[in-house]
C-alpha cells in the first residue's frame, strides 16, 4: 500500500500513486478558467466501430497500404494511429481566433490548423475550431489523421539510393492559389514558402523544387493547394506503373467470415 | 556546406529568413506614459494605481472598467493624444456628485467618466483586446513548438528537456499535480516559476494557507485534493487562453457569488442564446447557424499571412514586394528585361540562372565579364558604365552546381513560372486524340501492345482513342488473321496507328484545330422574357360557360378537357369557380357545387342567366 518513501529529503519526494487518484478524481471536470484536467483518456481501449475498424484491429490487414490499394474510406482515426502510431508527428500549422458578432457582444473560437505526417510517405491536414484550445488542437489532429494520404517518391536522375524527390511535376490546386511541384536533384533541399516546406518535410520529401500561383497570402488555400500537389504523385500514371496486375479481392470479401461471425456486433457502418 | 550537405551561402546583405518561430518579445520593463492631460509621467506597469489615483484627484476622470482594458499603455496613449485637442465633455459623460475628491461635501461638483458607451472607446477596447490575443497567440505558439525549454521538476529529481508540454504531462502524470491542459496554458515559464515560489514557501497552491514543513503541506495538498490550481483565483487568470477571449459573460463579478458549475451553466445559455436568436425565427436560425458554424470550422481560407515574403533583388539590395514590381525594379534600375532573358528556356535552365547571378553578385563578380570587384558598389557602376546587365552565357551558368539554391528560403525561385499549362487540363487541342477521329471511315492498320494487329474501317472514335473499327480483321502474334464484323480497341493497347498514305494527316489536323476541335457548339439558351412569353399565350384565360350548360354532358366534357378554368354564369358563381379554378381536373368538389348551383339556378333564377358562351 504505501510505497517506499525515497531516502530524499525536502521536497523532492515522490508521492504515494494511491493519494494522487484522489486528487485526481476531486480534480476533474473544468475550472471556469478551463483549468481542471481531465482524467487520463483511455487511450488504450479501443473499440472499432466500422468494419475497417474491427478488421484492422484483430490484425488481419497488415499494413495501411493495403487500404490505399482498394480506396477504402478510412473513418476511424485510431486505424492510422495502429499503423503509424510512433512515427507520426503532429505540428499545429496556426492558431488563429475567428470572431462572431453577436447580440451581447463578440463570441471568439479558437481555430487550429494541424498538419501531420510521419516524415517518411504520409501526410495529412486537418482544421477544426473550438471554444477551447486545446479541444481544437485534439479535434483537428483527428481530422488530420483521417486526411492521411500516402505520398510516392521518386528520382531526379540517377537511380540510385533511396528516393528523395517527386516522381514527376505535379500541380494542386485550392482557392486561387496553385503549387506545382518540380522534381530537383539529391542535395537542393525543399526550395519553397515556409508553409509548403513544413509539410514536404513532414511528407518525406527530401528534395524539391516548388512554384506557387495565385495569392499565395491565403496561408491556408497555400497549404491546402501543396497537400492536394502532394496526394497527386500517386495518382500520376507514369509508365513503371502500366503492368497489369491481376485483381484482388478487397478485405471485405477476403476476410468476410470473419466479419459475419463476430458476435455483439450491433452497429455497422458500412465503411 | 551547412549540415544538410548542400551549398549555401549565408548572406550578409540578405537576411535570411529564419525557419523556427523567433521568440516573440512581451516587454515587461516599466514603460513611461504621461498623464491624459497634464505632463506628469508615471512609470507603468508599477505606477498604475498612482496614475489612476493621479486622474482621479487631480482631473476627477474616472476610467470605466479598467481591470478590463487589455493594453492599458496603448489606451491611454490613443486617449492623451485626443485629450489635446478635445475637452473632456465631448468624450466622457459627466456626473455630478455632492462631495470633492478628498471627501468633503461640496455641492454639484462635476466629475467625468470614460466608458465604452461612446462607441469610439468600446470600438478601441475591442481592437485592443484582439491585439493582445494576438500577442498571446504567438507566445502560446513559441511555447507549443520550442525545443529548448528545460528544467527541474517541483517534485523529483528529474530535468526534464525538450517541450514545455512533456514537463507539464509528467507534473501530471507522475505527481498529479493538474496545471491545465498545456495547449490552453500561455507564460508556462512564468506559471511554474510562480508554482514553484508558493511551495518552497511552504504555502498551499488551492487555500493559500500556510504550513509548518514540506511534508505537512505535501499531506495537506493530498489530502484535500489541493493539487491544483484555484479556478476563483483571479491572480492566475493571465496564464490560461480562455481568459483572452473577448468575451464579456466570463468577468461578471456579481456572478462570483454563484458556485462553479451555475456560472458555467449561465454562461453557456447565453452564449447559446446568442446563437441561435439574432433575429426571431429560432428554428430556422438555428439550423443556419449549425451550417455556417461547420462551414466555417473547415473553412482554410480565412488564414492569411502577416506578412508576405519579400523578393530580393539581383544585382542590389532592394527588395520587392510582389513578382511585378520585382520586373518594374529591373527593368527601371538595371535596364533587364528578366522575362525575355529567360523566354525559352526550361524551368531547371531559369533555376541555374538565378543561382548563378547570386552567386556571382555575392563574390561581387560581373555576369557577364566575370571581372572581380571590391564591393557591391563598384560592381554596381561597372555593371552601370559597361552595361554587362545579363545573365552571362549558357557555358557560365549551365552547371551542375547551379541546381543548389545560393540563398536559403529564396523567394524568387518558388515564382520561376514554367510553362504551368502542360499539365493541366485546360488545353485539350495539343493532344493526338483527335487523328482516329479525323480518320472516321477510313481503313487503317492498328498495331496493338500485345504483339497483335487489327485492320479495318474506322467507324467512331472517341476523346480517349477507344477505337470502334467496323470490317475489321484480326491478326494474332502466330500471324493467322481472325474476321470481324465490328472490332472495339481501347486506347491503352493502342501501340500505334498506321494512317493511309493518301491522307495528308499534318493538313487535316491543322484544320481540325481551326474548326474548334470537334466541340459541339454552345446553345446559346434563348430566354424567353416574360413580355415574350405573354404575346404568345392565348388571350382568353377563361371560358364562360352558361349555369345552365354546366350540369349538362357538355359542360361535363368541357369541364374536364379545357385548359383553361372554366368560369360559370350565375348568381352563385363565385362560390364554384374559385372550385373549379383550382381544382380543374378534380371532379368531386366541382360536381358537388355545380350539382348546387344547378339546384338553385334552376329553381329561381332561369331568366336572369346570361346567353354568353366563349
Amino acid at each position: 500500500m504505501a510505497d517506499a518513501a525515497p531516502a530524499r529529503g525536502g521536497f523532492r519526494g515522490g508521492f504515494g500513486s494511491r493519494g494522487g487518484r484522489g486528487g485526481r478524481g476531486r480534480g476533474r471536470g473544468r475550472g471556469r478558467g478551463g483549468r481542471g484536467r481531465g482524467g487520463k483518456e483511455d487511450s488504450k481501449d479501443w473499440v472499432p466501430v466500422t468494419k475497417l475498424g474491427r478488421l484492422v484491429k484483430d490484425g488481419k490487414i497488415r499494413s495501411l497500404e493495403e487500404i490505399y490499394l482498394y480506396s477504402l474510406p478510412i473513418k476511424e482515426f485510431e486505424i492510422i494511429d495502429f499503423f503509424l502510431g510512433a512515427a507520426l508527428r503532429d505540428e499545429v500549422l496556426k492558431i488563429m481566433p475567428v470572431q462572431k458578432q453577436t447580440r451581447a457582444g463578440q463570441r471568439t473560437r479558437f481555430k487550429a490548423f494541424v498538419a501531420i505526417g510521419d516524415n517518411n510517405g504520409h501526410i495529412g491536414l486537418g482544421v477544426k475550431c473550438s471554444k477551447e484550445v486545446a479541444t481544437a488542437i485534439r479535434g483537428a489532429i483527428i481530422l488530420a489523421k483521417l486526411s492521411v494520404v500516402p505520398v510516392r517518391r521518386g528520382y531526379w536522375g540517377n537511380k540510385i539510393g533511396k528516393p528523395h524527390t517527386v516522381p514527376c511535376k505535379v500541380t494542386g490546386k485550392c482557392g486561387s492559389v496553385s503549387v506545382r511541384l518540380i522534381p530537383a536533384p539529391r542535395g537542393t533541399g525543399i526550395v519553397s514558402a515556409p508553409v509548403p516546406k513544413k509539410l514536404l518535410m513532414m511528407a518525406g520529401i527530401e528534395d524539391c523544387y516548388t512554384s506557387a500561383r495565385g495569392s499565395t497570402g491565403t496561408l491556408g488555400n497555400f497549404a491546402k493547394a501543396t497537400y492536394a500537389a502532394i496526394a497527386k504523385t500517386y495518382a500520376y500514371l507514369t509508365p513503371d506503373l502500366w503492368k497489369e496486375l491481376p485483381l484482388g479481392s478487397t478485405p471485405y470479401q477476403q476476410f468476410s467470415d470473419f466479419l459475419a461471425d463476430k458476435p455483439g456486433a450491433r452497429h455497422h457502418i458500412d465503411a | 556546406m551547412d549540415m544538410n550537405g548542400k551549398n549555401v551561402f549565408k548572406s550578409d546583405p540578405f537576411p535570411i529568413l529564419m525557419f523556427n518561430y523567433t521568440k516573440p518579445s512581451i516587454s515587461k520593463q516599466s514603460q513611461p506614459v504621461s498623464c491624459l492631460k497634464c505632463d506628469i509621467i508615471f512609470s507603468f506597469p508599477l505606477g498604475k494605481e498612482d496614475y489612476l489615483g493621479h486622474l482621479f484627484l487631480s482631473h476627477r476622470l474616472v476610467i470605466a472598467d479598467v481591470e478590463e482594458i487589455a493594453l492599458l499603455e496603448e489606451y491611454l496613449e490613443f486617449w492623451q493624444k485626443e485629450f489635446k485637442h478635445h475637452e473632456f465633455e465631448e468624450y466622457c459623460t459627466t456626473m455630478l456628485l455632492d462631495q470633492l475628491p478628498d471627501g468633503t461635501f461640496s455641492k454639484n461638483e462635476k466629475y467625468y467618466l470614460l466608458s465604452d458607451i461612446l462607441p469610439k472607446d468600446r470600438e478601441l477596447r475591442d481592437k485592443l483586446k484582439e491585439k493582445r490575443l494576438e500577442k498571446v497567440l504567438s507566445q502560446h505558439q513559441y511555447e507549443l513548438t520550442d525545443r529548448n525549454f528545460q528544467r527541474e521538476c517541483l517534485y523529483c529529481r528529474d530535468v526534464i528537456s525538450g517541450l514545455r508540454s512533456t514537463y507539464i504531462e509528467h507534473l501530471f502524470s507522475k505527481h498529479f499535480l493538474q496545471l491545465g491542459k498545456s495547449e490552453n496554458l500561455v507564460f508556462i515559464d512564468e506559471l511554474v516559476a510562480k508554482v514553484a515560489t508558493n511551495l518552497e514557501k511552504l504555502i498551499c497552491l488551492y487555500c493559500e494557507k500556510k504550513f509548518k514543513d514540506r511534508a505537512t503541506l505535501k499531506e495537506h495538498m493530498r489530502k484535500k485534493g489541493h493539487k491544483r490550481i484555484n479556478p476563483n483565483n483571479r491572480s492566475y487568470d493571465k496564464y490560461f487562453l480562455e481568459n483572452y477571449r473577448a468575451n464579456n459573460q466570463v468577468h461578471e463579478k456579481k456572478n462570483l457569488s454563484y458556485p462553479r458549475k451555475t456560472r458555467q451553466k449561465l454562461a453557456n445559455k447565453n452564449q447559446d442564446k446568442e446563437a441561435t436568436c439574432p433575429s426571431g425565427d429560432s428554428e430556422c436560425v438555428n439550423f443556419k447557424q449549425n451550417q455556417t458554424s461547420e462551414d466555417s470550422d473547415s473553412d482554410w481560407s480565412d488564414w492569411n499571412a502577416e506578412s508576405l515574403q519579400t523578393l530580393a533583388c539581383l544585382y542590389c539590395i532592394e527588395r520587392c514586394k510582389d513578382f511585378n514590381t520585382f520586373r518594374q525594379h529591373l527593368l527601371a534600375e538595371h535596364s533587364l528585361d528578366f522575362d525575355s532573358c529567360l523566354k525559352d528556356l526550361n524551368f531547371y535552365q531559369r533555376i541555374k540562372i538565378v543561382n548563378y547571378i547570386r552567386r556571382q553578385t555575392y563574390q561581387h563578380r560581373c555576369v557577364t565579364c566575370n571581372r572581380r570587384f571590391e564591393n557591391n558598389n563598384e560592381l554596381l557602376q561597372h555593371l552601370e558604365k559597361e552595361t554587362h546587365y545579363g545573365v552571362g552565357e549558357k557555358k557560365q551558368w549551365d552547371k551542375p552546381e547551379y541546381f543548389f539554391p545560393t540563398y536559403e528560403d529564396d523567394g524568387l525561385l518558388c515564382i520561376l513560372d514554367d510553362n504551368p499549362n502542360d499539365d493541366t487540363d485546360e488545353t485539350v487541342a495539343n493532344t493526338l486524340n483527335c487523328v482516329p477521329i479525323i480518320l472516321q471511315g477510313h481503313g487503317v492498320l492498328i498495331d496493338l501492345r500485345n504483339e497483335c494487329s487489327v485492320a479495318g474501317r474506322i467507324d467512331s472514335a472517341d476523346g480517349h482513342m477507344n477505337i470502334n473499327l467496323i470490317e475489321a480483321v484480326f491478326i494474332d502474334r502466330l500471324q493467322k488473321q481472325h474476321a470481324f464484323e465490328q472490332f472495339m480497341v481501347r486506347e491503352r493497347m493502342i501501340r500505334q496507328i498506321h494512317i493511309p498514305p493518301h491522307i495528308n494527316i499534318t493538313q487535316e489536323i491543322h484544320d481540325w484545330c481551326e474548326s474548334g476541335c470537334g466541340r459541339p457548339k454552345l446553345k446559346i439558351s434563348k430566354k424567353r422574357t416574360f413580355k415574350e412569353k405573354r404575346v404568345q399565350k392565348p388571350s382568353c384565360t377563361a371560358t364562360w360557360i352558361p349555369s345552365k350548360l354546366a350540369g349538362s354532358v357538355l359542360g361535363d366534357s368541357l369541364l374536364k378537357y379545357s385548359r383553361t378554368p372554366i368560369m360559370v354564369f350565375s348568381k352563385y358563381s363565385s362560390q364554384f369557380n374559385s372550385a373549379i379554378s383550382k381544382k380543374k381536373r378534380s371532379w368531386s368538389s366541382a360536381e358537388i357545387f355545380l350539382a348546387k348551383a344547378i339546384l338553385q339556378t334552376t329553381r329561381r333564377l332561369a331568366n336572369t342567366t346570361k346567353d354568353t358562351s366563349c
